[in-house]
Formats: C-alpha cells, sequence, structure tokens
C-alpha cells in the first residue's frame, strides 16, 4: 500500500527561528505603551508632588529616607528633576489644552455648517411652498372669476330672452289692436 | 282705469323681486367682505396687502372670452331696448 504524504501545512509551523510578521511591532507597542504608562507614572508622580507642596511640604519631602542619608548635591538633583517634571507636565498640558481648542473649534465649524446647510434647504423648501402657494391661489382666482362672468352672461341671455318676448309682446299687441 | 295686462303685471314683478334679490345678495357680501378685511390686526393687513396685490395682478386673457360675450348680450339688450322705443 503506497503511502501518501500528508498535505502540507496551510499555515507555516511556527517554529522559534520564525518569528510571526508582527512580531517586530510588539516590542514598539510595548514601548510606546511602557512610554504613555511612564508618561501617567511620572504625571502621577508630580501630581503626589503638586498636593504635598500644596498641604505645605517641598517637593523631595516623600523621599524621606533619601533625605536622611542624601547630600546637598543629591537635593538639588532632586530639585532639577523635579522642575523638570512640573515643565513636562506644564508643556504636556499646553498641548493637549491647544489640541482640544483646536478639536473644539473644528467640530463648532462643522456643526455651524451642517445647521447652515440645513437652514439652507428648510428655507429653499419654504420658498418653493410660497411660490407653489401663490400659483395656487392665483389659479383659484382666474377660476372664480371666470364663473362669476359665465354666472353674469347667463342672467344677461336670460334679460335679453325677457326683453325679446316683452318687445314681441308689444308688437302684437300694438298690431292686434291696430 | 288702466287696462291689466298680465304680461306687463310679470315683467314688473320679475324685474321688483330680482332687483331686491340682488340688493340684499349684494349688501350681504360686502358687509362680510368688510368684516373680514377691516381691523388693525397684523394678519388682517397681510390679507389686505395681499389682496390688493391679487386685485392688481388680475390678467383679462383668461376670461377674455366670456367678457366678449357679456359684452356682445349687453349690445343686444341695448338694440331690445331701443326697438321698445321705436314700437
Amino acid at each position: 500500500m503506497p503511502q501518501t504524504d500528508p498535505p502540507p501545512p496551510t499555515t507555516p509551523p511556527t517554529t522559534p527561528d520564525s518569528a510571526p510578521p508582527d512580531a517586530g511591532d510588539k516590542p514598539k507597542t510595548g514601548k510606546r505603551r511602557g512610554g504613555v504608562l511612564g508618561l501617567f507614572e511620572q504625571i502621577k508622580a508630580a501630581g503626589r508632588e503638586v498636593a504635598a507642596a500644596a498641604r505645605g511640604k517641598s517637593f523631595d519631602q516623600p523621599a524621606a529616607p533619601d533625605e536622611a542619608e542624601g547630600t546637598p548635591d543629591s537635593s538639588d538633583e532632586a530639585s532639577e528633576k523635579n522642575d523638570w517634571k512640573v515643565k513636562m507636565m506644564h508643556a504636556a498640558a499646553e498641548r493637549l489644552r491647544g489640541a482640544a481648542d483646536s478639536y473644539i473649534a473644528a467640530k463648532l465649524d462643522e456643526i455651524e455648517a451642517r445647521v447652515d446647510a440645513k437652514l439652507d434647504h428648510v428655507e429653499t423648501r419654504i420658498d418653493a411652498k410660497i411660490v407653489e402657494l401663490h400659483r395656487q391661489l392665483r389659479r383659484m382666482r382666474d377660476r372664480e372669476l371666470r364663473h362669476r362672468l359665465r354666472l353674469l352672461k347667463i342672467t344677461l341671455i336670460f334679460t335679453v330672452v325677457v326683453a325679446v318676448l316683452s318687445l314681441v309682446y308689444k308688437w302684437l299687441s300694438d298690431y292686434l289692436l291696430a | 282705469m288702466a287696462e291689466f295686462d298680465l304680461f306687463i303685471f310679470f315683467r314688473t314683478m320679475l324685474v321688483t323681486f330680482l332687483t331686491i334679490y340682488a340688493l340684499l345678495v349684494l349688501s350681504s357680501t360686502l358687509w362680510r367682505l368688510t368684516r373680514l378685511f377691516s381691523g388693525e390686526q397684523p394678519d388682517k393687513q397681510i390679507l389686505r396687502l395681499y389682496m390688493s396685490y391679487q386685485m392688481l395682478t388680475i390678467r383679462l386673457e383668461p376670461v377674455h372670452g366670456e367678457l366678449l360675450q357679456i359684452g356682445f348680450w349687453l349690445l343686444i339688450l341695448l338694440c331690445l331696448w331701443w326697438l321698445h322705443t321705436l314700437i
């Protein structure tokens, strides 16, 4: 009995050597996540320090054990680091505020354009309806006028008929009397 | 005493009744229109303005046939009136 070769696998087996196509992206994503998380951590730490400063403590007070062991050089370094964090937070806040303002302005412009387009559409429809109503009223007016004139004409015809009868009667009576 | 003429009586009564009827209809219509158009409300003012516009924009083209016929029958009536004076 001949042995048949098994069909080739549709998906190549994953080996330790063959990395998946997006294997190179994972470190980037992790780095990005780490960067974002790090930024959040820095922002949280800076917020804690600002809160501590608001409570009356210095920025480097949370690092109390370090202070006990530290020297004036380490204190300056911590102060510079703290200043750098504050500047970075300020820059990030300014950038976020600018992005939010531009986004809100773009959205407001878009909404305004949509409302203007809708109002123009409604105005066009109202104008068309007014023109249609005006044309319809004019047609009704002409029809009513024609109807009245026809009634007047019929009345006039009957008046003429009665006048003819009267004339014939008068002529016959005069002729017979004569 | 003048001789009683039935046709003259019928003609006189017809003219009398029709004149009274026409006067009543005309006066009631005018009164109704006066009540409709009188007033200082904005809607009445717009209605008066619009009716003035409608009256000013009347065209005789759609009714010129009826007007010609009315003119013809009026001419016939005037001729008959003149013939009444001759007999």
